[in-house]
């Protein structure tokens, strides 16, 4: 499905507004088919009237797919965002970015990528999030409660995919868990 | 063949305007269509998307309550230590509330849904109450009679604006849970090697059967929780420390083990030269950082479980040798040693322990010295020498020596069973 909104929706979008060009340039010079002109063609007044309908009919159709989407991804970032939260507070990984947790290391931030490896806590927040988007992971160690919070963010109109009326653009959304500390901490 | 052309021209201007009210019968069919296709398409859509949102919600929900019953399990011991189950609950409260704010969320977790009770992970069930809990059950509710539904997208609609959901979740230090029914998180299975160091001091030889009750509590807790890896051994201490029974696999060795517990008598000097020559915590948490030294238990759970009936008590004929704790550095020289002296040098080797990824816990017997000001000295002495996942306990009476086990068992929480 992502598949094809991300290849065919370039390709549709276009088309689209090519026949709405084609209708618009139509109404204004009166070249339909059909005697009297345009306003008189009874089969332009149905392109119109599927011009005008299809607008909205469409905008609703891509609304949906790009909420879904959104939801698909901040789905996968919840999941991401438990799972390495988990590796962190029972101490399985006991390194974010910037090296060891301790006193004076104890939260990162940094955006999800190849160059992670998996000694690090920001390699479980990020392996297998979607691919359109681009996300941040924050990784804080407070031992003063004690927990672990993962935090990851992105861009909603990215995750959206297909937010072709920038509806989401500007905001973001963000997964967060909170595990306890077990064991020592830092 | 003749045509009669009157007859057709006669029909032309009737055919013409059956054509014309044809063509103007299709104006406006789009309106119809849409006006039939956008209501159809605003249903399917929203039952995509609340789908999606729901999906997410019930994740959200899932991850809250885990995250809660994990914190919570991890206060079980308060309840030993207190009586109390209130800091159990709090801490699932407030777990629920960082994952799930209730500004935004409503109170997810309401108190009355955080019940303790008895995970029993040969039949995977839970049963609540009992007087010695290992588990804490958390339900995370977020319904119209809590106040906190989960609202539809365009539900209104369709007659359903909102719709319940709960996730239950039970945590418990038991790790036998293999993953059958229910989704699990844990199921690590890891183990909990475990030395105690019983105090063989003149002081508490009276509550001896106490201990080897606690022994034997403990060893069970070893060996039927945390499966077969788990290794269970047994340390003296009085002016010096002896090593009792090694680390032995608590599951296969265990009738060995519990055996050699009940044999465990009041020290007499044909046994032992250091009787009579005080308490020395000290030198049992060094015997047992050098016990778990090496790569046999390198990345493993590894616990030391001091069960004594006070803080140290020097023995001035004795010399201190770094065997003995006083090492890290030496704190006082041959027979110049105070009762002070055997307590930093206990608290250094704590700090050997926890550097070496040792947790220390404490069980505290008051009854031996009924001084209140001794009783609150040692107990935040012992208090101190705790490390990593360990607790400090307390047991007022000779039984509760044995009882207190459980708050020991309760730090091992890396199960978790969940339901939806």
């Amino acid at each position: 499905m992502v598949q094809f909104v991300q290849h065919c929706l370039p390709r549709l979008t276009p088309a689209f507004f090519a026949i709405v060009r084609h209708a618009r340039a139509s109404l204004v010079t009166g070249t339909s088919p059909g005697s009297g002109g345009l306003l008189a063609s009874t089969r332009a007044s149905v392109a119109i009237e599927f011009v005008l309908a299809s607008v909205p009919l469409m905008l609703l159709m891509f609304g949906f797919i790009a909420t879904s989407a959104l939801f698909n991804t901040w789905s996968s970032m919840q999941a991401n965002s438990q799972y390495a939260a988990r590796m962190m507070s029972t101490g399985q990984i006991g390194n974010n970015v910037n090296g060891a947790f301790s006193n004076t290391n104890a939260s990162s931030s940094t955006s999800c990528g190849s160059s992670l490896k998996n000694t690090q806590v920001e390699y479980y927040a990020c392996t297998g999030l979607p691919t359109w988007a681009s996300f941040t992971v924050t990784t804080t160690e407070t031992c003063s409660v004690p927990s672990v919070t993962v935090s990851l963010s992105a861009s909603a109109s990215a995750a959206a995919i297909a937010d072709i009326e920038n509806f989401f653009s500007g905001k973001n959304i963000v997964a967060q868990t909170v595990f306890m500390k077990e064991g020592s901490c830092p | 063949m003749s045509l009669n052309i009157d007859r057709i021209r006669g029909a032309m201007p009737r055919l013409a305007r059956r054509d014309r009210r044809s063509r103007l019968g299709n104006r406006g069919s789009m309106g119809v269509m849409c006006a039939v296709m956008i209501p159809v398409l605003i249903g399917f859509g929203s039952l995509a998307l609340n789908q999606g949102y729901y999906s997410y919600r019930a994740q959200l929900l899932r991850q809250t309550v885990q995250s809660a019953a994990l914190a919570a399990a991890n206060k079980l011991s308060t309840y030993y230590s207190t009586g109390s189950s209130s800091t159990v609950i709090s801490t699932a409260q407030t777990f629920g509330g960082y994952n799930m704010p209730s500004s935004q969320y409503g109170t997810v977790i309401p108190s009355a849904n955080v019940v303790l009770g008895t995970w029993n992970s040969s039949t995977n069930t839970f049963s609540s109450g009992g007087s010695t809990p290992n588990a804490v059950q958390v339900t995370g509710v977020n319904t119209a009679a809590n106040g906190n539904p989960v609202s539809f997208y365009f539900g209104n609609m369709f007659g359903t604006p909102s719709v319940d959901i709960s996730a239950t979740t039970v945590a418990s230090y038991a790790t036998g849970y293999t993953g059958s029914g229910g989704q699990g998180v844990g199921a690590m299975g890891r183990s909990f090697n475990t030395i105690v160091i019983n105090d063989l001091s003149d002081s508490f030889s009276g509550e001896i059967s106490d201990q080897i009750a606690a022994d034997l509590a403990i060893l069970n807790c070893v060996k039927g929780q945390t499966g077969s890896t788990s290794n269970f051994g047994i340390t003296f201490i009085n002016g010096h420390a002896s090593i009792y029974q090694p680390l032995e696999q608590a599951g296969t060795n265990n009738t060995v083990l519990q055996l050699k517990i009940n044999l465990i008598t009041p020290c007499t000097i044909l046994e032992d030269s250091y009787c009579g020559t005080g308490s020395n915590v000290a030198s049992g948490i060094a015997s047992a950082i050098s016990q778990f030294s090496g790569s046999t238990y390198t990345g493993q759970s590894k616990n030391i479980i001091i069960i004594t009936d006070g803080a140290p008590n020097v023995n001035s004929s004795q010399t201190y040798t770094a065997a003995d704790g006083n090492s890290s550095p030496p704190i006082c020289t041959a027979h110049n040693c105070t009762d002070a002296d055997l307590e930093t040098m206990a608290q250094n080797q704590a700090a050997l322990a926890n550097a070496a990824g040792i947790s220390i816990s404490t069980i505290y017997y008051t009854g031996d010295d009924t001084n209140s000001t001794d009783q609150a000295n040692f107990r935040t002495f012992l208090a101190g020498l705790v490390t990593g996942t360990g607790v400090a306990l307390v047991a007022p009476s000779a039984a509760q020596i044995d009882s207190s086990y459980n708050g020991v068992c309760s730090t091992i929480p890396s199960s978790v069973k969940t339901s939806s």
